[in-house]
């Protein structure tokens, strides 16, 4: 079975599980099951780990983030080290090993959903929970704009390099914030209503529904995955609530 | 004086996209400037979150301010900016609503309309932060409401006069 041949609905339930179990797991050894599961179920669906080795740098950087905030705030277990006013105690470190487990497991769930449909699959996916189309439709919008903006937001960065503005150190770029945000401010603004212009002239809004050339029909393999893995959180829910009841 | 607290015609609409989009991209530079200057307090991203909800709320209401900030957030969680993203979703959606709650009360002509509606829009979004801060990277919650109250202040006074200059100025230009 291919990754594309799933439902979108199927992998959003597969988002809230990971999610229900990343924040819900406390120990490093279930957040890594979970983790390693999450990768095992990506390689079984797509054969390929590939487009998560951005993620890996970004975790890299993360998780030195949290282990400094660790070391110099956390206050659990036992004093081990001590200079100055700074103070490392025993629990810095496993509480740092969760926070990068969790926090890999957020982003990894994230880019494994956000990236294994296409927009179409999302707007139907969207129809299908009874959103009106005209908001449905918004998720296409998004994606075709975004690398529109970022070349739009690079070409008066560079505009601006050219009347003088330095944009090379931390500093400059912190300078440099409101002259080229000002300008990317104002032709956002007036290419929104250029756009709603133009989409309004060729009949967006004009009917209550519309046809797409495209449906998403649910099978019966997504049924049993998406009941197994509700199954899963029910279980999981009740076995925590039954103590304390 | 009550304005009206939805709009859904198609300006609006593709607006909340494009400038959700507008949001994310500013979000990464100032995302950027913070890890380099203040890792942990995040002050910067904090006010140019403040100051987009806000803005865009002002210039399309709702639901044009809870489309902008879950494009916001989903982009977000789709690139791996940050493990706090799907935090931001609840903090967007939150914040933008107290807005346009608060917005709606007052007739926005003056700088402590702003920064009141700027205070409510703040504080419940950076709650939902401070959630993340504790749940994800284990943060003692003294520390992670320290974090968020510092940025809850700054963004509120700096986003809140910001959102009233640049608002204005949208006003004057007759663009929207």
């Amino acid at each position: 079975m291919r990754l594309s041949k799933l439902d979108p609905r199927t992998k959003l339930a597969w988002y809230v599980l990971m999610i229900y179990f990343s924040l819900s797991s406390g120990t490093a050894v279930q957040l890594s099951l979970v983790l390693l599961v999450g990768i095992m179920a990506s390689l079984f669906l797509t054969g390929s780990l590939k487009q998560y080795k951005v993620m890996i740098m970004i975790l890299l950087l993360l998780g030195l983030q949290i282990l400094i905030v660790q070391l110099v705030f956390c206050r659990e277990g036992v004093l081990i080290y001590q200079w100055g006013i700074l103070k490392i105690y025993s629990e810095a470190l496993p509480l740092a090993i969760t926070g990068v487990l969790k926090a890999s497991i957020i982003v990894f769930a994230s880019m494994q959903f956000f990236t294994s449909s296409s927009p179409q699959d999302f707007t139907l996916m969207l129809i299908k929970f009874k959103v009106p189309y005209r908001f449905a439709m918004l998720v296409g919008l998004g994606v075709r704009f975004l690398p529109l903006m970022k070349a739009e937001y690079i070409s008066i960065i560079d505009s601006q390099r050219t009347r003088g503005l330095r944009m090379e150190s931390v500093w400059d770029n912190l300078k440099g914030i409101f002259p080229t945000f000002l300008p990317f401010l104002y032709r956002a603004v007036r290419r929104s209503t250029e756009t709603a212009l133009a989409m309004e002239l060729r009949g967006y809004g004009r009917t209550k529904t519309r046809t797409f050339s495209s449906n998403l029909a649910i099978r019966h393999y997504d049924i049993a995955l998406i009941s197994a893995m509700f199954l899963v959180i029910v279980i999981s829910l009740v076995s925590r609530i039954l103590p304390l009841i | 004086m009550k304005t009206k607290l939805f709009r859904t015609d198609t300006k609006a609409l593709v607006g909340s996209v494009i400038i959700g989009i507008v949001m994310l991209i500013m979000m990464q530079v100032t995302g950027r400037i913070d890890a380099i200057l203040d890792p942990t307090l995040l002050l910067l991203n904090g006010t140019c979150w403040a100051f987009f909800t806000g803005l865009i709320v002002l210039m399309y209401r709702q639901p044009a301010g809870i489309i902008a900030g879950v494009v916001e957030a989903v982009v977000a969680m789709a690139t791996g900016y940050s493990p706090l993203a799907f935090f931001f979703l609840f903090a967007n959606i939150i914040g933008s609503i107290v807005y346009s709650l608060i917005s709606s009360k007052f007739s926005m002509e003056k700088l402590s309309h702003h920064i009141l509606a700027m205070l409510g829009t703040a504080v419940t979004g950076n709650l939902c932060v401070m959630v993340g801060l504790i749940y994800v990277f284990h943060l003692d919650w003294k520390i992670a409401l320290l974090s968020s109250s510092l940025t809850t202040l700054v963004g509120t006074i700096v986003a809140g006069i910001l959102t009233k200059s640049i608002y204005g100025s949208l006003q004057k230009s007759s663009l929207l």
